[in-house]
């Protein structure tokens, strides 16, 4: 393919990404009360762990494994704006295991776009808006008027979005190669979750060499708290990026590879 | 004569719901892992946070316990009654169930029973073994106080599923009812699930004691990591009367609903 060729298909699949955000956003907003209730229920769950390392920090003063209250406040935003980007356009790829399994999949490789972005952003969920939504106030409440803060916020949502959305559908495509793998996808999703929104040196060595290679979400969140903090050379941003971006490029190889498996069910859906 | 009659179709029920617990096993062993790791995960947090300075009245030993006790009602003896009440009430087919010789909340109660008994001994077993593995046996704890631990988990469970029951029959009259069970679970989480009573400022503990919610978890958790026969007399009253409560306010949600229900057609 040529340079030119490349930019219209690079143009193409921006507009059929834009296209399925605003079909999702309408669907969600469709039954809007139900879509405020999840919203709000999903930021109160959030209140719920902030009100424990309230109390926490409230009981021991000062620090906990090397990280304040504001600190844990800030890796908490990090994920939840995070996980809410990217479950508000990828959700669709922790549905993969189901798809294969249904034979669902069919209907996604028939038309004449990338399969994998038009599965995974096929759906997504009323709850990641509510996640979304509470990352972005914690940093308001908290971060105010602290420019660095919120840089490091918005680098930190959009790697844990595409990380997370990348370790999910990494872990759903084993079922190409091993059949249901549904609770490995939810475990990897919950080992990722974990890894972010507690300090990382409660891990031990194994967890946490894990958290920076297999599952590797804390580049996501404590790598840009560290560089809020001025912990790390700038430079280390640069590293992390690159090392998200090459997650990703393996995660989209893999499920390619995986592809390859893939036998037809043969069953007749329709996709709406 | 009668009531042995009526309690035996129960009983044949939860029968049913244990062998089909068994049947379908499986299931349960994401839940394990899931259990796992939340257990691990704690008992790191609150080894750093006790590195930091002593927490007032646990110790760490026990305060692993404790979560070890509230994590592990939580997966065994956590129930889908409320998705399962406004499932029924929502798509009419609460309707069908009115037909049958068997009070619909009893039979809810029965068959949910299987699953949870199964549960309870399998997440008791792993529970022991977690704990156990990561510190040692509990301090001061002796086999005379498990009837008395059996009893208050048993009122902790019969509490929480007629709560649940009762918010999931609210459909009745709400038709969104997913608020009231969000804000429901979080305070369970915030008032004994997560943290002990104890460790609440003055007023919120005070407030709390007086509240059901912390007899759910904190309740059973707390006698299982400081039991003395003073704590039991001082406890149990107290959640037998939120399960009552809670029993009394489910056979209320129900009866007040049925009587809005209109089956048309065959």
């Amino acid at each position: 393919m040529n340079a030119i060729g490349a930019a219209r298909s690079f143009r193409k699949h921006l507009r059929i990404f834009g296209c399925y955000y605003r079909l999702n956003l309408a669907s969600a907003l469709e039954y809007r009360a139900s879509f405020a209730i999840q919203a709000f229920g999903m930021a109160l769950s959030n209140s719920s762990f902030i009100f424990f390392w309230w109390i926490a920090f409230r009981q021991v003063g000062g620090s906990i494994a090397g990280y304040s209250f504001e600190d844990v406040l800030f890796i908490w935003a990090a994920s939840s704006g995070g996980f809410g980007l990217s479950t508000i356009l990828f959700a669709n790829a922790s549905n993969l295991s189901n798809l294969i399994i249904t034979g669902e999949l069919d209907a996604f490789l028939l038309q004449p776009c990338s399969v994998l972005m038009n599965l995974i952003c096929a759906k997504t969920s009323l709850y990641a808006y509510g996640d979304a939504m509470y990352g972005i106030i914690l940093m308001a409440l908290f971060y105010a008027g602290d420019s660095a803060a919120w840089l490091w916020f918005g680098y930190g949502v959009l790697l844990f979005a595409a990380i997370y959305a990348a370790i999910t559908l990494t872990a759903h495509t084993l079922t190409f190669y091993m059949g249901d793998a549904g609770s490995i996808g939810a475990l990897a999703s919950q080992f990722s979750l974990n890894f972010s929104i507690y300090p990382e040196s409660i891990y031990g060595p194994a967890v946490r060499a894990l958290m920076y290679s297999l599952i590797p979400a804390a580049i996501a969140v404590h790598v840009p708290l560290k560089l809020f903090r001025e912990l790390l050379h700038p430079a280390a941003a640069l590293s992390a990026l690159g090392g998200a971006i090459a997650y990703c490029a393996a995660a989209c190889a893999f499920f390619y590879r995986g592809l390859r498996r893939y036998e037809s069910g043969n069953v007749i859906v329709t996709k709406m | 004569m009668k009531l042995v009659r009526q309690l035996r179709k129960y009983a044949v029920i939860a029968r049913v719901s244990f062998s089909n617990a068994i049947a379908y096993r499986s299931a349960l062993f994401t839940r394990f892992a899931f259990y796992t790791l939340f257990i691990y995960i704690f008992m790191r947090l609150w080894g750093a946070i006790y590195r930091e300075g002593g927490v007032g009245g646990y110790s760490y030993v026990q305060i692993v316990w404790y979560l070890i006790m509230t994590e592990g009602i939580a997966f065994a003896c956590g129930s889908d009654v409320f998705g399962a009440m406004n499932a029924d009430v929502k798509s009419g087919s609460i309707a069908y169930q009115l037909g049958r010789p068997t009070h619909y909340v009893v039979m809810q109660l029965a068959s949910s029973l299987g699953q949870v008994i199964l549960n309870t001994m399998l997440f008791g077993a792993l529970a022991v073994t977690l704990g156990l593995m990561f510190v040692g046996p509990l301090p001061g704890f002796g086999i005379g106080a498990i009837p008395a631990l059996a009893l208050s988990i048993a009122l902790s469970f019969i509490q929480n599923y007629f709560t649940l029951m009762t918010l999931g029959l609210s459909s009745f009259v709400i038709e969104d009812n997913t608020a009231l069970y969000l804000i429901y679970q979080k305070l369970n989480f915030m008032l004994g699930m997560f943290l002990p009573v104890e460790f609440l400022p003055d007023a919120l503990r005070r407030a709390a004691l007086n509240m059901p919610f912390s007899y759910v978890y904190w309740a059973p958790a707390k006698l299982f990591v400081g039991y003395t026969p003073e704590l039991f007399r001082q406890l149990i009253p107290r959640q037998a009367g939120w399960a009552a409560l809670a029993g009394a306010l489910a056979f209320t949600a129900y009866g007040a609903g049925a009587r809005r229900i209109q089956a048309n057609g065959g």
